[in-house]
């Protein structure tokens, strides 16, 4: 494993819980990009409504500069992506350990690195990877609920 | 797993008699019946027994979602409610109702493209689904509830993030207009399903999953979804009503998306309105028709103000009675029989529609039927009956089979097209089996909006687009070429509750953003694509079917000549029942048009728009039947050999 030095700083995609609607449209669009299919489960960020207050709660990966997913995983799946610096877990690699889902400190509801039954595998954000257009959630929100950060920015 | 793009390839049958659940494969009717609306229709004419009542053993409530549900597509994660609607008067009939909310997306994402629930159950039950997984579980400690509060309790014992749909205190006592309830303000409204439910003692359905949508063409629909919610967005900006920042900050109120996947904000959550009539805080949504319980002038006699508006709108919902019935239909009856002396009181309770005690003890009694409430339970139509009073009233605010005016330039106060325009309204009235406006307020509802600040000379030239000839808009030929936009819009209709797609969005015709004010939106990769053409596109990016513009269009048509099939076959439906309408519409319209006066319906004018749109559909004009050698050419030959000699 690497040393422990901080690596190379990651944009990210920053929620305004004020400007949401709740439409999930962010959720759908992300799931479309990444499995071509449409489910607010196999979504890279985690938008949810209360049923009578309708209140939404938005959650999704920050990219943290000093990221305890990467450093945790046992079996070196979760990479720098060198183009956005998103801390991104290889599906071919990931065991589905769990030990990166624990080592973040803001994943305590499993919303930010979540399981997938279907291929036991963890996944999180990857800020779409090379995606021309930058993140599919951040094009699709009608409300400019979501937002773009790169690794100058932050 | 999955073999067809937008399904999830089961439909869940419940027996609640023998509790008892089975799967249905959804490609049985999928590529025929587009989904929702349209496979609900198939499914009822070959289960539901000829003679049925909405209370019978036999009904069946059939829950349908779309292809498009719980996709990205905009606005499109809705559900549609069929079945023998307790609401339909004289007798209860086949027929519709749908809601927005998040229970149909969840549905699918449990599995399941829909739900066909028959039999009765012995004790109150309630079903609980999930991945792939239906439950059967004692609803004792649900029944009697209040819409809000079974919600509430399924939440907190199933978890954040399940949806719900039940019926209220209404349902229970079998009241005619009760609705299927979820959230604060979804409800599958007309036709009393509430009450299809609560005579199966089934108090509630509620649901959660984990599973995905499959998409065919996902980067197609990715891309159409965004163009058109970059489009919706700025008309929303420009046109739409927003929140008065004065409500924002004494009662939390908020816009939010009143279904998956829906870049609009129709809807105003509130967050705490005190309450008038109850004490306590009132939390709840408010659209559609339901800022009218306030009332005040112009359009309403009563004005309780806006925080008992609130109030009373969120108690009926509470209650699970249906808004439109009451606002529409019952309350204005109630006030013509209390102006002209025909009604005194409520039991004794002085009848005052400017305080919110006397709506909140109208409610309570029409929801539990209690004294006068249980005449009143049983919607305007059949309380004339049984009273004996207000039938000319009634008259006046029913055009028929049982439903209250809507879109359609008569009856109470906030109908708004004017003549001509109404005249197409009138035609979707004579051939429906509800209140047309669950999905077909585009005519009427657009050519109003729009007319107001876009000339004839333009609309008419869209028209023409649109339905084939400037007549079909144009003020000064308002008998002329009518039949084929009520055809277009009722197709539309069919096509909107079947994918389905919201009827406040689509079909998605007219702009401010280009010259000529119609619709063409540059989709990347797709090129120019007309208003007209969206829900093709939609359809064909999440289904991936090879269907061509014409075929697609021949399934709404499939349809709705499948309902009326339906209609023949078990009500004798025929000309004579189209005609009925046409007394309401030969009353004064509400609204002055560009003719400058008030106009009413001219009678040998209507017949001869009647015989034109049934030519055009392939009717027999003498019966109002579909002709044989239609019903086969729309592949629905099984259908016609059912027929018999009920056509020819």
């Amino acid at each position: 494993m690497a040393a422990f030095s901080a690596p190379a700083k990651s944009g990210f995609v920053l929620p305004d819980v004020d400007r949401c609607r709740g439409c999930a449209i962010c959720a759908l669009a992300c799931s479309l990009q990444h499995e071509g299919a449409c489910s607010p489960q196999l979504a890279r960020l985690y938008v949810q409504r209360s049923l009578l207050t309708e209140e939404p709660r938005l959650a999704m990966c920050l990219q943290c500069d000093w990221p305890s997913c990467y450093f945790a995983c046992p079996v070196e799946a979760i990479i720098i992506d060198e183009k956005t610096g998103a801390r991104v877990i290889l599906q071919d690699s990931c065991t589905g350990c769990a030990i990166c889902a624990k080592a973040c400190a803001a994943n305590t509801r499993g919303e930010i690195i979540r399981f997938n039954p279907a291929s036991g595998k963890y996944f999180k954000c990857d800020l779409c990877l090379g995606r021309v257009e930058g993140p599919a959630c951040v094009e699709a929100c009608p409300w400019g609920a979501l937002r773009y950060v790169s690794a100058v920015q932050r | 797993m999955v073999s067809q793009y937008g399904w999830m390839g089961k439909i869940l049958r419940v027996d609640l008699t023998r509790r008892l659940a089975s799967i249905m494969d959804t490609s049985r009717y999928a590529s025929k019946y587009i989904g929702g609306r349209g496979i609900a229709a198939r499914i009822a004419w070959e289960e539901l027994p000829a003679g049925t009542d909405g209370y019978a053993t036999e009904n069946r409530l059939i829950i349908m979602t779309g292809p498009l549900t719980g996709t990205v597509a905009p606005s499109s994660g809705r559900v549609v409610f069929c079945g023998i609607a307790p609401q339909a008067y004289p007798r209860p009939w086949y027929t519709r109702s749908n809601m927005g909310g998040f229970f149909g997306s969840e549905l699918k994402y449990a599995g399941f493209d829909g739900i066909i629930v028959v039999g009765k159950a012995g004790t109150p039950t309630y079903l609980w689904i999930s991945d792939d997984e239906a439950q059967f579980r004692d609803a004792d400690k649900l029944w009697g509830r209040d819409t809000f509060s079974t919600q509430a309790y399924l939440v907190k014992k199933h978890g954040d993030g399940t949806q719900v749909v039940c019926t209220g205190p209404a349902g229970e006592h079998l009241v005619r207009y009760a609705v299927v309830q979820s959230g604060t303000e979804h409800a599958a409204g007309q036709g009393g399903f509430g009450a299809v439910m609560g005579s199966k003692r089934l108090k509630a359905i509620a649901v959660r999953g984990s599973q995905a949508v499959p998409v065919a063409r996902a980067e197609e629909l990715m891309r159409l979804s965004n163009t058109v919610n970059k489009q919706l967005h700025k008309a929303f900006a420009e046109g739409a009503a927003h929140v008065d920042p004065a409500l924002v900050s004494r009662y939390s109120a908020r816009q939010r998306a009143c279904t998956q996947a829906c870049a609009m904000g129709c809807g105003i959550v509130y967050g705490n309105v005190p309450g008038t009539v109850n004490p306590g805080i009132v939390q709840t949504r408010v659209q559609c028709c339901a800022p009218l319980f306030s009332g005040a002038a112009p359009f309403y006699d009563w004005n309780i103000g806006v925080e008992p508006g609130i109030e009373v709108s969120a108690l009926t919902n509470q209650l699970g009675l249906n808004h439109w019935s009451l606002v529409f239909g019952l309350v204005p009856w109630l006030r013509e029989c209390h102006r002209r002396g025909l009604l005194k009181d409520l039991d004794g309770t002085p009848i005052d529609f400017h305080s919110p005690a006397f709506w909140a003890t109208l409610l309570r009694k029409i929801a539990y039927r209690e004294g006068l409430g249980d005449k009143l339970a049983e919607d305007g139509p059949r309380a004339c009956d049984a009273l004996g009073i207000g039938k000319e009233a009634l008259d006046s605010l029913y055009p028929a089979y049982g439903f209250g005016g809507h879109w359609d330039g008569h009856g109470d106060k906030v109908n708004p097209p004017f003549f001509p325009i109404w005249v197409v309204s009138a035609l979707q009235w004579a051939t429906d089996t509800r209140d047309p406006f669950s999905s077909g307020h585009d005519y009427a509802s657009n050519l109003t909006h729009w007319s107001r600040t876009v000339s004839w000379e333009k609309l008419s030239a869209i028209g023409e687009r649109l339905y084939g000839s400037r007549k079909s808009v144009d003020p000064a030929t308002p008998y002329e070429w009518k039949a084929q936009p009520a055809i277009e819009t009722q197709h539309e209709s069919v096509l909107k509750d079947s994918l389905p797609l919201c009827d406040s969005i689509f079909p998605l015709y007219y702009t401010t953003q280009t010259e000529d004010n119609y619709v063409r939106l540059e989709v990347p990769g797709l090129g120019l694509v007309e208003g007209k053409d969206l829900e093709y596109q939609l359809y064909i990016a999440v289904t991936g079917h090879d269907m061509t513009r014409a075929e697609f269009r021949a399934s709404a048509e499939r349809v709705f000549n499948l309902e009326r099939a339906i209609q023949i076959r078990e009500y004798g439906r025929s000309r004579a029942d189209d005609e009925g309408i046409i007394p309401y519409f030969e009353t004064a319209e509400t609204f002055i048009g560009p003719s400058g006066r008030l106009e009413s319906l001219d009678r040998a004018q209507f017949l001869r728009l009647l015989n034109e749109y049934y030519a055009l559909r392939g009717w027999d004009p003498r019966t109002g039947r579909p002709m044989r050698e239609k019903l086969e050419a729309l592949g629905l030959g099984d259908v016609a050999a059912q027929l018999g000699n009920l056509i020819s």
